[in-house]
């Protein structure tokens, strides 16, 4: 059995075997969560991967969990993931220690539009732990900053505890050619910036909606809300990608178990553009 | 004072007729506020509002014994202020600056006089802050949410 993934054009020979990995360092970003810096133990080639596609993490005894690669594409030879402990398989990925090895299957699913986008403005908007299967999107458009109109990054966290990659956002936030923009739910003591959702941040954003791609990560009301706003200001539907999240299993398409109407998230996302999806999101019980 | 360049990257001035804006041009009074300046303080009278032209502001609110609560922050292109034109008219938040601010700067009575002898303009700033009080309502839900502390 053979699966070609659709972003990165990669076949693999066995999709449903696992490969071993090691984890070669762990950082705590916020309260629950962790960044896993990964490379392949058994001898075999780096896991190229497309920003937005995301690997099958087995934690050997615990079970399988989806998780989007947070890494550079770049850089194939450490895989990152960034993890939330939210779960069974979750909280034994955030203890998970150096020298630690786990199973890892893919990569799977479809890619931002990184590539297809060149020449245009690029908006990225991410939500909470949304921001980690942007990341390689953003590591890869800032690597190659000169094909790109404007990048702007509106970033949405809790609280300013819950904000991750604060080096990086730093980085971002203190360059002349990125429009970076943070906002937390609830502000602290020492939070000097803006509080609020992220939708009046965008409203700041300069960008022809014409000429612009926009790559939405986060909570699925979050996306619809700023996505049809996005649409309101006047960029095509079609220009707006989302990714979705459903209950990833086989990762292939096989199982069914990440149906969205005619589509399997794992097959035909999670990246999606807005207008293939736009009337099923928000419909109860789907 | 001139806002031509706010006319279509603002959504205040969304629909808005050609000589609604003018008007509001006219009045409009250019302020200059340092990091931190209050520019209306909660329970005082609302006689006036603004767009921001740069800068950060703070909607914050306080209570005995705990620091302010900001519940949002305004930025460039936003209208801030709509006591003004509500009952009992006085301000419900304090509003203050956490960057420099560029703001423009509008006498609430000017404007409700003028309302009252031209309905289309009346309509337009009922139109504004309706659509305004609904964004950020719409907003401050989604705050309520918390939708990036939940699971999915």
């Amino acid at each position: 059995m053979t699966l070609t993934t659709p972003a990165s054009g990669t076949t693999i020979a066995e999709p449903m075997v696992l490969r071993p990995f090691e984890v070669t360092a762990t950082r705590q970003e916020t309260h629950d969560t962790w960044t896993i810096d990964l490379r392949a133990a058994d001898g075999g080639p780096d896991l190229a991967f497309s920003p937005g596609q995301f690997t099958m993490m087995y934690i050997f005894g615990v079970g399988e969990v989806p998780l989007s690669i947070a890494g550079d594409p770049a850089r194939p030879q450490t895989l990152i993931h960034t993890v939330r402990a939210v779960g069974a398989v979750t909280n034994a990925v955030c203890a998970l220690t150096q020298g630690s090895v786990i199973g890892i299957r893919g990569p799977y699913g479809s890619a931002w539009p990184v590539d297809t986008s060149t020449g245009r403005d690029m908006v990225i908007v991410a939500g909470g732990i949304g921001l980690a299967p942007v990341r390689p999107a953003i590591h890869t458009i800032l690597a190659n900053r000169d094909s790109y109109g404007s990048v702007s990054i509106v970033y949405g966290s809790r609280t300013p505890d819950d904000l991750l990659y604060t080096d990086e956002i730093r980085e971002w936030k203190g360059r002349f050619d990125v429009n970076m923009q943070v906002t937390v739910d609830r502000d602290d003591k020492e939070w000097m910036g803006d509080v609020g959702v992220v939708t009046p941040l965008i409203n700041r954003l300069s960008f022809d909606v014409n000429h612009a791609a926009a790559i939405i990560c986060g909570p699925e009301i979050m996306m619809r809300v700023v996505a049809k706003d996005l649409a309101r200001r006047g960029m095509p539907t079609s220009d707006i990608y989302v990714s979705l999240e459903r209950n990833v299993k086989c990762g292939i398409g096989y199982c069914g178990h990440c149906q969205i109407g005619a589509s399997f998230i794992c097959k035909d996302g999670p990246v999606v553009a807005y207008d293939e999806v736009a009337d099923r999101l928000g419909m109860e019980e789907l | 004072m001139n806002l031509d360049q706010w006319r279509t990257t603002s959504s205040v001035f969304e629909d808005m007729a050609d000589e609604h804006f003018e008007f509001l041009s006219s009045i409009a009074v250019a302020k200059e506020a340092d990091a931190g300046e209050a520019l209306f303080r909660v329970n005082t009278p609302a006689d006036r509002f603004y767009l921001v032209l740069s800068g950060t502001v703070a909607l914050r609110i306080s209570g005995p014994g705990a620091p302010p609560i900001v519940i949002q922050t305004v930025g460039e292109g936003a209208l801030l202020g709509l006591s003004w034109h509500i009952p009992p008219y006085r301000w419900q938040w304090t509003a203050e600056t956490i960057t420099e601010s560029r703001l423009a700067e509008f006498d609430a009575n000017v404007v409700l006089s003028e309302c009252e002898a031209d309905e289309g303009l009346d309509n337009a700033m009922l139109r504004i802050i309706a659509h305004e009080s609904g964004r950020r309502l719409q907003n401050v839900r989604m705050q309520l949410l918390d939708l990036y502390g939940r699971q999915a």
